[in-house]
């Protein structure tokens, strides 16, 4: 019988420690594969079908508040859909969290592997979730009706913001799922998504909003994401608000990478 | 150090608090693993042994001492020990929805092995620990002694040079449990490093080259199972006679009369009394109808130890062989 564990003799003889983009894409494609076999991927993307029907269903029919806004109302809620899925990146703090509790963790943080890499991993699988869901909740609304003014590079510019803004929502997923130390808490922590969205221009331009509604929404970065989203789908190229759009969701992914890179690396680290 | 010429583990007055103000849980703890031993590492429950395998493991950072694994620092070269090991720690879970097959070789990919390196690795671990039936299943469908030989093979993955088992067979059948035994001994075939822990003594007994029992942080006594048996005492021959004889022998032998014609006496080495014995015996004239040479037994030593009588020494006990 052959030696089982016949060990290399020297440090030549070791194998090359993978690459971190290796390390990455190795710890990705596992995460992936749970999600693909998972239930609750599939419920995802139904739910964010559903706040489309029901967006459209309860205020698509009021031709005065089309007049309002100058776009059919799909075309004007299409975004809420797409910022709504982006409660699949909390899939990224539940991905983590159960890894942690599982004690899967555990058994990485004794392999030569980055920590960084581990973190990373269920963030970029957050994002891609919610990109997957964007890109689905964009073609079925397009199927039915919805327009983009400024094209198919309209409609990319929106997938990039939704997949910013999921990447954003995975780090804050991760660092309060880590912070709390399980996945029920992971999971309740996206809660906090409800003020995002509700504190938004949500069903009708910001300018519409009253008294400490317009104040709130203002100070909320998702009426950033949803008015640049709706600017490149109703109204046109648009520099000035392309430009704040991504800078606001640009600053917001850097500080909810950072925040959760380094609550990881607290929990993560030898003590 | 030479890190090629150095112990598989040396570990030097390790010190490990959870919190400043906290008590010990590792108190000052010295052992040397050396390359291609196994050396079983017994305490009771919070006496140490898993957070000195955490420290081992790189998974804590020591208070205070000095910790080198394959001659490398568990602190200043983290990296570089975590290349040389293999780890099957109790806590340690695994990707439930993953097939044995794809948790082999994800593993091996990380290490650094190539794809089709991994591939090959995990069908021969997968072999090796009699899994090949249920390499495509799905881990959630496998038995607690599945999971464990998993485990195991997980951590062979890297032919690593040193390996930690952490209660390896706990929770596992007789028959489980004797066939994780003879893996575990091929290990040494293969000139790897094992600790050990273990809640069963006979599997430290069967496996262990080298045996040190902690207790609250500090080692209590080490030495092979044979030495440490006998540091607590002799062996108990038991003769056997014709029960007339029986005070007779009992008085030339300087033993104990024990009824029905047995005679007992303490021996410092039952090896050597036992041709003794009889030689006298039967120049007396007594025919010796039985011999029994009774040992401690491990458990005996680790009772006798955690127990109480030799807790209370300062420094450990080397048994000399």
């Amino acid at each position: 019988m052959n030696a089982i564990a016949t060990q290399f003799p020297d440090t030549a003889m070791l194998p090359a420690s993978p690459s971190f983009v290796t390390q990455v894409g190795i710890l990705l494609a596992r995460l992936l594969r749970q999600l693909v076999v998972s239930p609750t991927t599939y419920i995802n993307l139904a739910i964010s079908l559903f706040f489309l029907a029901v967006y459209t269903g309860a205020f698509g029919s009021s031709a005065g508040f089309e007049k309002l806004i100058g776009a059919s109302f799909l075309t004007f809620i299409l975004p809420v859909s797409i910022v709504n899925a982006s409660l699949a990146g909390s899939v990224a703090g539940q991905l983590l969290v159960t890894d942690l509790e599982t004690g899967y963790l555990r058994r990485l943080q004794a392999m030569p592997i980055s920590r960084v890499a581990i973190v990373l991993a269920p963030m970029i699988v957050g994002a891609i979730l919610v990109l997957a869901q964007a890109t689905l909740v964009l073609g079925v609304g397009m199927l039915l009706g919805a327009t983009s003014a400024t094209g198919v590079p309209g409609l990319l510019v929106v997938l990039g913001l939704s997949l910013l803004w999921g990447m954003a929502f995975a780090g804050y997923a991760v660092a309060t799922g880590l912070l709390a130390g399980n996945a029920a808490a992971a999971q309740a922590a996206t809660f906090v998504f409800f003020p995002l969205v509700f504190l938004a221009p949500t069903f009708m331009p910001r300018a519409q909003l009253q008294g400490w509604l317009q104040v709130a929404a203002s100070l909320n970065p998702t009426t950033y994401v949803l008015e640049t989203m709706r600017g490149v789908l109703i109204g046109g190229w648009n520099p000035g608000q392309l430009a704040s759009g991504f800078a606001v969701i640009g600053a917001l992914c850097i500080a909810a990478t950072l925040w959760a890179t380094s609550v990881a690396r607290r929990t993560t680290s030898r003590r | 150090m030479d890190q090629h010429h150095s112990p598989g583990i040396v570990v030097d007055d390790l010190v490990k608090r959870y919190a400043p103000d906290s008590p010990p849980a590792v108190d000052g703890l010295s052992f040397e693993v050396r390359p291609g031993e196994i050396y079983g590492l017994l305490g009771p429950n919070g006496s140490g042994k898993s957070t000195t395998i955490g420290v081992l493991a790189t998974l804590l950072l020591p208070t205070s001492g000095a910790v080198h694994v394959a001659g490398f620092d568990v602190v200043g070269q983290a990296v570089a020990v975590r290349r040389r090991i293999g780890v099957a720690l109790q806590e340690t879970g695994v990707d439930s929805a993953a097939t044995g097959r794809d948790l082999i070789a994800r593993h091996a990919r990380l290490l650094g092995i190539s794809r089709s390196e991994a591939g090959r690795r995990a069908d021969e671990l997968l072999r090796e620990f009699d899994l090949v039936d249920a390499s495509e299943k799905r881990l959630k469908a496998y038995s607690g002694g599945m999971r464990r030989r998993l485990d195991l093979a997980l951590a062979l993955v890297g032919r690593p040079s040193v390996v930690y088992l952490d209660e390896p067979t706990t929770g596992l059948d007789p028959i489980s449990r004797q066939s994780m035994w003879e893996r575990m001994g091929r290990l040494r075939d293969d000139g790897v490093t094992v600790l050990l822990t273990t809640q069963y003594l006979e599997e430290a007994d069967a496996l262990a080259d080298r045996i040190g029992i902690v207790a609250s942080g500090r080692l209590r006594i080490e030495g092979t199972s044979d030495e440490l048996k006998r540091s607590i005492g002799g062996d108990v021959l038991t003769i056997e006679v014709r029960p007339d004889l029986e005070e007779r022998a009992a008085t030339l032998l300087g033993g104990r009369g024990e009824g029905r014609g047995r005679v007992a006496l303490a021996v410092r080495d039952g090896g050597a009394a036992v041709p003794r014995t009889l030689a006298t015996l039967t120049a007396a004239g007594i025919e010796p109808l039985s011999v029994a040479l009774a040992r401690p037994t491990l458990d005996d030593v680790f009772r006798h130890v955690v127990g109480g009588h030799l807790i209370e020494q300062s420094e450990p006990q080397e048994v000399a062989a």
